[in-house]
C-alpha cells in the first residue's frame, strides 16, 4: 500500500512549475480535512496533515479554462490540457500543454516531481523547436500570468508551518472550520510570501471554500474562493471544486479557474510524459 | 520624410499581405470540414531605424502560417510558410518573398518518428549564440534582429527519430541539398562577411568586386548526413552529434576579371566541414548549469596572404576551430524583479594551430549575460541582452520590452547598441580586438514591431 501522504515532502524543494494544470486539485487537496465531532475544533495539523487522503488520486485528466482579469475588467483567456501520474511514494509525472490561445498554444510543460529532491522540469516552446530542461522558479513567481503563485499551488508543508483551528463560521449556507496557518521560521515566510494564510474548510465535505493570503508586509494579499463543487461524474461521485477564483486585492486583478473536463483514476500511458510527446 | 514615404509604402503592401492573406486564409480554414487540419501563425509587422544615420535598416512585414493535418493516427502532415516584404533603405525597391520554412510527412511508429521533406532541425541548447545549433541555416539578413522564431530555415531531406526507451533516443538524418542561409546584400550594414579588409593584402592599384554566390552542385554527392544521440536523465540532459555538413558560413574565392583589368572578383563559396558536438545541461544547487562544445574540423577560412595573381585564387585554408559555452542559468530574488530569469555565459572560441595571415580572429572569450522579469500578470515582459568580447571593441546590448495587453497580440520595443569595430588583427599595425558585434558599430536601433498571433 503506497503512502498517499506527500505533504511534507517541499520541505526545502524550489518547486515551482510543479503547480500545473491541476491547480484545482493540488489546492484542494491540501485543505482537506479530518472529520471532528460536532462543536469540538479538530487539531490543526491533524487536519493538514490528512488533507489529501480523501481526495487524492492515482492519476488524472482535466482541461480547464483560466481566464486572467484586470481592474478594467479585460480578460485573457487560456485553455489547458494536463495528465498526471503517481508513480510511487517518490515520484509523480506531470504533463501540462496550452490549447489556446494561438500565441501560447502547444506550448508544454513536463514536470517530473520527487519526494525528496528537486523537480525536474522541461519546457516546449513550438515557435523554438525545442524542449529545454528549465530550473524550478521562485514560489514567489506567478503562474503564466495568472494570480497563483507556484506557492500557492504546492502540497502543503506540515513540517514548516503550524496550523490552528480558530473558530467556524457559515458562509454562504456551509459550515466551516476556520483554519489559520503561520510559517514557523523565517526560510518558509520568505520563500512562500506569506506572513499567514487563512482557510475556511466545509464541516461536511471538508472541501475550503475561501483562503486568505496574508503576505509579509502585512497585507490581506489574496483570497481564493472555490465553487461548483459537485461529483466528479455521474460515474465518479467523489466532489471536485470546478471553479475557482483568486483575487489579488493588491493588484486589482484576479483569476479564474473553470474545470470543463475532470477524470480521476484514468488510464494514463507513460509515454504521455515524454519529450517526444512533448513534440507532438 | 524618406523614411515616412518608406514606412507608408511598406504599410499599404503590409495591409496587402497582413491583412488580406490571414483574412483569406481564416475564411478558407472556417469553411474546411472539421476535421481538415488546424492552422495557426502570425503577422508580424517590424520597423527598424538606426539612431545615427537615420534610416529605416529593417522594415519587414510578415505573414506566417502553420498548417498541420492528422490523416490517420501514423500519417500527419505540417507545413509552414511565410509570405514577407522586405524594404530597408538600401534596396531601391522593396521586395516580395515567400518561402516553405517547413514542409513535411510525419510517420509515427511505435518506437521512431519518420519525417520526409523540409524540417527545422534543432541541436544543442545554447541561446544567443550559435555553437552546436548547425543543422538549420538562418536567415541572417537583419543580422538576428528579427525575433529568433522568424529566422530558422528547414533542410530537405529524411530524419528519423528511433526512441530506445523514453530518455534515450537517436536521430538519424540525410539532407538532400545544401539548404543556405538567408545572407545581407553586400550593401546592406549588416553585411556579415565583408571583403574590404582582405583587399588589404593584394598588391596596391587592384578594386575587388562581388560576383554571384557559388553555390554547391546539386548532386548525391553533395548531401548531407548526421546522426545525434540525446539522453534525459534524472541528473543530466545531454547530446552527442556528428554532421557531414556544408558551412553556412561563407568564405570568398577570388579570380581576376577576364574583361576589366585590375579587378578581382570575389564570390562567396562554401565549404565542406564535419561538426562533432556535445552538450549537457544539469541542476546544481539553485542553478542550472548548460555545457555545449562543438568542434569544426576543416572549416574553410580566408587568409590575406599575397596571391599569385596569375591564376584563380582562393586565399583559402582549412582549419580547425573549437567553440565551447558554459552558460549558469539561475532566479534572482529581489521584490522589484518580479518573475525574474538571469543566467550569465562564457563562450571560448578558438582557431586550432591557425595559419599564418587567417583573416579572423584566432582566439577569443566572450562574456555574456540574459536578464529577463514579467510584470502586470505578464502583460509586461523587459528582456537584456548583452554580449562582449574580452578582447575589447566587439559589444552587442539588446534590451526589449514586450507589452501584451490583450491575447494574440505583441507590441515591442527594442533598442540595439553595438560598440566596437570589425576585425583587423591581421593586418598590420592593428591590434586583436574587434570583431562580429563591434563591426555593427554605426547600426544602434531603435525597432517598433507588432505581431497578432491567428
Amino acid at each position: 500500500m503506497r503512502d498517499r501522504h506527500r505533504d511534507s515532502r517541499k520541505d526545502s524543494k524550489n518547486n515551482g512549475l510543479a503547480l500545473s494544470a491541476f491547480a484545482v486539485s493540488m489546492i484542494l487537496l491540501t485543505f482537506t480535512s479530518a472529520h471532528a465531532s460536532e462543536g469540538e475544533k479538530p487539531d490543526g495539523a491533524e487536519l493538514a496533515k490528512q488533507s489529501d487522503q480523501a481526495q487524492r488520486s492515482d492519476s488524472e485528466h482535466n482541461v480547464m479554462t483560466m481566464t486572467l482579469e484586470n481592474s478594467r475588467g479585460q480578460q485573457r483567456v487560456r485553455t489547458i490540457e494536463g495528465y498526471s501520474k503517481e508513480l510511487d511514494d517518490d515520484e509523480e509525472h506531470r504533463f501540462v500543454k496550452f490549447l489556446k490561445p494561438s500565441d501560447v498554444k502547444d506550448t508544454t510543460l513536463l514536470t517530473y516531481d520527487y519526494r525528496d529532491d528537486d523537480d525536474d522540469i522541461w519546457l516546449y516552446l513550438p515557435a523554438l523547436k525545442k524542449v529545454k530542461r528549465i530550473l524550478s522558479s521562485n514560489k514567489t513567481d506567478y503562474f503564466m500570468g495568472s494570480d497563483f503563485s507556484y506557492w500557492d499551488m504546492e502540497n502543503l508543508d506540515l513540517a514548516n508551518w503550524e496550523y490552528r483551528v480558530t473558530g467556524d463560521e457559515t458562509l454562504e449556507g456551509v459550515d466551516c472550520w476556520i483554519l489559520e496557518a503561520t510559517p514557523l521560521n523565517e526560510d518558509e515566510r520568505e520563500e512562500s510570501g506569506y506572513d499567514k494564510t487563512v482557510s475556511w474548510i466545509g464541516k461536511a465535505d471538508m472541501l475550503p471554500r475561501r483562503v486568505d493570503y496574508h503576505d509579509t508586509k502585512g497585507r490581506h494579499a489574496k483570497r481564493l474562493t472555490t465553487g461548483d463543487i459537485r461529483p466528479t461524474s455521474a460515474d465518479d461521485p467523489r466532489p471536485r471544486a470546478h471553479r475557482l477564483t483568486m483575487e489579488n486585492y493588491i493588484t486589482k486583478h484576479k483569476t479564474v479557474l473553470v474545470m470543463d473536463t475532470l477524470e480521476l483514476d484514468v488510464a494514463v500511458d507513460e509515454e504521455t510524459f515524454s519529450q517526444r510527446n512533448m513534440r507532438q | 520624410m524618406t523614411v515616412a514615404r518608406t514606412a507608408m509604402a511598406g504599410t499599404l503592401r503590409f495591409l496587402v499581405l497582413g491583412v488580406l492573406l490571414p483574412a483569406a486564409s481564416a475564411l478558407i480554414a472556417a469553411a474546411a470540414p472539421a476535421n481538415a487540419g488546424d492552422m495557426t501563425g502570425y503577422i508580424n509587422a517590424g520597423v527598424g531605424v538606426r539612431t545615427g544615420e537615420g534610416d529605416v535598416v529593417y522594415l519587414r512585414s510578415l505573414v506566417n502560417g502553420k498548417f498541420t493535418h492528422q490523416a490517420t493516427k501514423k500519417l500527419s502532415f505540417r507545413l509552414e510558410t511565410d509570405v514577407y516584404y522586405d524594404h530597408p533603405y538600401f534596396r531601391p525597391d522593396g521586395r516580395f518573398n515567400a518561402r516553405v520554412r517547413e514542409g513535411y510527412a510525419k510517420l509515427r511508429f511505435k518506437n521512431a518518428d519518420l519525417k520526409v521533406g523540409r524540417v527545422q532541425v534543432t541541436w544543442g541548447d545554447i541561446d544567443g549564440f550559435i555553437v552546436a545549433d548547425q543543422v538549420s541555416p538562418f536567415d541572417l539578413e537583419h543580422f538576428i534582429i528579427p525575433p529568433f522564431d522568424e529566422i530558422r530555415l528547414g533542410v530537405d531531406g529524411v530524419f528519423l527519430d528511433y526512441y530506445f526507451n523514453w530518455s534515450y533516443s537517436m536521430q538519424l538524418m540525410w539532407i538532400a541539398r545544401f539548404n543556405r542561409p538567408d545572407l545581407p546584400p553586400s550593401d546592406s550594414p549588416f553585411d556579415l562577411f565583408r571583403i574590404n579588409n582582405i583587399d588589404n593584402a593584394l598588391p596596391g592599384g587592384l578594386r575587388i568586386e562581388n560576383g554571384p554566390r557559388r553555390l554547391p552542385a546539386q548532386t548525391f554527392e553533395n548531401s548531407e548526413a548526421g546522426v545525434r544521440f540525446t539522453g534525459t536523465t534524472r541528473a543530466a540532459d545531454w547530446q552527442v552529434g556528428y554532421l557531414y555538413s556544408w558551412d553556412d558560413i561563407p568564405y570568398f574565392q577570388f579570380a581576376p576579371n577576364a574583361t576589366k583589368p585590375g579587378v578581382i572578383d570575389a564570390f562567396q563559396a562554401h565549404g565542406r566541414y564535419h561538426l562533432f558536438m556535445g552538450n549537457i545541461v544539469f541542476p546544481l544547487g539553485p542553478t542550472l548549469i548548460r555545457l555545449e562544445t562543438a568542434y569544426n574540423k576543416d572549416r574553410v577560412r580566408n587568409v590575406v596572404i599575397p596571391p599569385d595573381l596569375s591564376e584563380p585564387f582562393d586565399l583559402a585554408v582549412r582549419q580547425d576551430q573549437w567553440v565551447t559555452a558554459g552558460v549558469v542559468d539561475f532566479k534572482p530574488t529581489f521584490d522589484w524583479w518580479q518573475n525574474a530569469d538571469a543566467s550569465l555565459q562564457v563562450i571560448y572560441d578558438r582557431m586550432i594551430d591557425p595559419a599564418p595571415g587567417l583573416a579572423r580572429v584566432d582566439e577569443a572569450v566572450y562574456i555574456g549575460a540574459r536578464l529577463s522579469a514579467a510584470y502586470r500578470n505578464d502583460t509586461i515582459k523587459p528582456r537584456l541582452f548583452a554580449i562582449a568580447n574580452t578582447r575589447g571593441a566587439d559589444t552587442w546590448v539588446q534590451a526589449v520590452i514586450d507589452w501584451e495587453p490583450f491575447d494574440q497580440w505583441r507590441f515591442s520595443l527594442e533598442y540595439d547598441l553595438f560598440d566596437g569595430h570589425e576585425y583587423r588583427g591581421f593586418l598590420p599595425g592593428f591590434n586583436n580586438a574587434g570583431g562580429i558585434y563591434g563591426q555593427f558599430d554605426k547600426n544602434d536601433l531603435v525597432v517598433v514591431s507588432t505581431r497578432y498571433s491567428f
